[in-house]
């Protein structure tokens, strides 16, 4: 015990486990059901106690990431099912074809239905 | 359960700063009953056994300074002199009462900062989250009361290995 260093910076495992020794009480379990007994029972003592290790864990954060990724994936995926939306519902056109393009869930032959809004159809 | 996985270290601390074991773990019990009270003042993001520990300094701390000064556990006559007693038992528990009488003398400070850093093994920084002082006053205090344990502990075993 006379050869220590006045700057050791690493815990002492000699005096360490000596001093443990000295301050260690009996039975910490009896202790802690002393403490739990004493805390108001209106608190639900022991789910407040549960609820802070369960914040301590770093799985939970995790789940709750997932989950929210997962909430986020799914509500894109159905988006993503829902057709075109008309822009409007009842366009006045000349012709009959221009109706047709804007409620078309197609795409349109253009060598046959491209045509000028406006312009009738010739017959 | 938190309780069970702290109760050591916060009757050790309490133990420290109050001389027995009897106010040591009515002071951790304080302790938790308060840290228990002021839940929503922890931070989740910061480790919670500095948070408690601080709180259960604290309580002792107080107790100690409403109490009169409880006596010890009756020390062996042989305790402060350090002569060998007739068996090993005898001399363990000798060693305890010189140890324990050298940690008493120490401040409680110094005390706190031996039995964290020493006995629990939490850093310079962590215990200067307990005690509220900067890193630099913790390796000061560690090292004062480092040297004074150690003297006493030094000094028994020299004494014991005396013809």
């Amino acid at each position: 015990m006379s050869e220590f260093l006045p700057f050791d910076h690493q815990p002492d495992p000699v005096l360490g486990e000596a001093l443990r020794e000295l301050l260690t009480g009996p039975d910490d379990a009896a202790f802690a059901r002393r403490v739990l007994a004493q805390m108001p029972t209106s608190l639900a003592a022991e789910s407040w106690w549960d609820v802070l290790d369960q914040w301590a864990r770093p799985g939970l954060a995790a789940a709750v990431l997932l989950l929210l990724a997962t909430g986020i994936w799914l509500a894109g995926v159905r988006y993503q099912a829902e057709g075109p939306i008309a822009l409007v519902e009842d366009v006045p056109t000349e012709t009959w074809r221009a109706g047709a393009l804007l409620a078309s869930r197609t795409a349109p032959e253009f060598n046959v239905d491209l045509v000028l809004a406006g312009e009738p159809t010739p017959n | 359960m938190l309780v069970e996985k702290y109760a050591g270290q916060a009757r050790r601390l309490a133990r420290a700063i109050l001389g027995n074991t009897e106010d040591g773990d009515d002071a951790a019990q304080d302790g938790f009953l308060a840290a228990l009270k002021g839940l929503e003042r922890y931070d989740p993001n910061r480790p919670f056994g500095p948070w408690l520990l601080r709180i259960v300094a604290n309580a002792a701390s107080d107790r100690r300074r409403r109490l009169k000064v409880r006596a010890a556990d009756p020390l062996p006559d042989d305790a402060v002199t350090g002569r060998p007693g007739p068996d090993r038992m005898a001399e363990r528990s000798q060693l305890r009462a010189a140890l324990e009488a050298a940690l008493a003398r120490l401040p409680p400070r110094q005390r706190i900062a031996v039995v964290l850093f020493d006995v629990e093994g939490y850093s310079h920084r962590e215990i200067a989250e307990v005690v509220n002082v900067s890193e630099g006053t913790v390796r000061s205090d560690v090292f004062h009361a480092r040297r004074a344990l150690r003297e006493t502990m030094g000094a028994w075993h020299s004494v014991k290995e005396e013809p």
